[in-house]
């Protein structure tokens, strides 16, 4: 059973031929054009499918619920939710750069004067710490100082142990006894 | 993107075509909560049908149309081709029934080990229609698409199912499923060769024809 020196159309080639007709080798999409036997096969096959399409659709059952779309409540953020994301995101570029370039110029680019800073301040330090171990030997000003009679900054220890020996603790000092 | 007043018109009396369509989708788009209702109203038996295939539950189907039209909501802003809006919309809804089907596998593997009972998965349940000839008439038919679909391999199922129950073009099925249109060929071909072997199928939809 030939037409045009060629087969009828096999089921793989009628399968082909619903999916993309030009997917055919080109004799056989001629023999198809020209054949009424192979032309009412392929229309057969195309009418099962659309059956079992129509088929379905009709034991399909109707949705009862309609949809509904909720009213979308804005972010908390609601200033924000104008603008793109896009711009967000170059915003939040922009702080980041910002704040990157002023942690390089305070902590990076400005060290001399940051360090002069810090050793004025350790100067300051040193001469508080300086009148706070003065206030400690001698809380009393010169002037009380010296009514009260216990002016005696300008004797040292070795001196007043000259004058007046320490009594030894361990007993090794003579008794008056 | 001013809109040509009377295309807009010609769209409001006689919606469904798809240029009629395009023209609430870029209303939409541009924040028109009217134009996305109609278009709610255009898709919703369409998306509703399409998850019903996949899940065969009147209930779950419901529920994740509505979720997937308020899914569709939240991103249409961001929809750029407009003429695209309806693989879009598909794609929306394979990758949420994928989460379904995902979840649902999961749920029914810790109620399977805790021993309890799986809801949904009773027929009964799932098939609901109170005219009973109908009913046996749909059992038949789903039961008999399930065992075909039962010998195909996933993306030849979802390339199948499209292209002849949801009445989606090539382009479509290529654009929603992120495939190439060649692939989405070569899956229908195998699908429908195995098609032509499906006896019971064939007969059922035979004796529907004559």
């Amino acid at each position: 059973m030939k037409t045009d020196s060629l087969i009828h159309l096999h089921e793989d080639q009628l399968a082909l031929a619903i999916v993309d007709v030009g997917a055919l080798p080109s004799a056989v999409r001629d023999h198809l054009s020209t054949c009424p036997g192979c032309q009412e096969k392929k229309r057969a096959f195309e009418l099962e499918i659309e059956t079992l399409g129509s088929m379905a659709h009709r034991l399909v059952p109707r949705p009862r619920r309609r949809v509904r779309i909720p009213e979308i409540k804005k972010p908390v953020f609601g200033w924000f939710s104008g603008y793109p994301s896009w711009r967000m995101a170059s915003a939040a570029c922009a702080l980041l750069v910002v704040f990157f370039l002023g942690w390089n110029v305070y902590f990076k680019v400005l060290p001399e004067r940051r360090l002069a800073g810090l050793e004025k301040e350790i100067q300051r330090d040193g001469q508080f710490m300086a009148e706070i171990n003065d206030l400690v030997e001698n809380p009393l000003p010169a002037a009380y100082r010296a009514i009260s009679g216990e002016d005696y900054t300008e004797v040292d220890d070795d001196l007043m142990d000259f004058i007046i020996p320490r009594v030894e603790e361990d007993g090794s000092s003579p008794s008056p006894a | 993107m001013e809109l040509n007043r009377e295309q807009a018109r010609a769209a409001d009396e006689d919606p469904g075509t798809d240029s009629q369509n395009t023209v609430f989708v870029r209303r939409a788009v541009q924040g028109d909560r009217a134009a996305f209702d109609r278009l709610i109203s255009i898709f919703h038996e369409p998306i509703f049908r399409m998850v019903y295939v996949r899940t065969r539950s009147r209930v779950d189907a419901e529920d994740l149309t509505q979720d997937i039209f308020i899914q569709a909501f939240k991103s249409i802003r961001r929809l750029r081709e407009v003429d695209r809006f309806r693989s879009w919309l598909y794609s929306i809804a394979v990758n949420r029934v994928r989460d379904f089907h995902r979840k649902k596998r999961l749920r029914s593997f810790f109620m399977i080990s805790s021993g309890e009972e799986i809801p949904g998965t009773d027929s009964k349940v799932a098939f609901d229609d109170p005219e009973p000839l109908k009913e046996v008439m749909r059992k038949d038919f789903w039961g008999h698409l399930e065992g075909f679909f039962g010998k195909l391999s996933r993306l030849e199922k979802e390339v199948f199912t499209m292209r002849f129950l949801d009445q989606l073009t090539l382009r479509e099925i290529a654009e929603s499923l992120g495939k190439g249109e060649s692939t989405i060929k070569t899956h229908l071909y195998r699908a429908l060769k195995k098609f032509r072997k499906e006896k019971g199928i064939l007969k059922l939809v035979g004796g529907e024809i004559h």
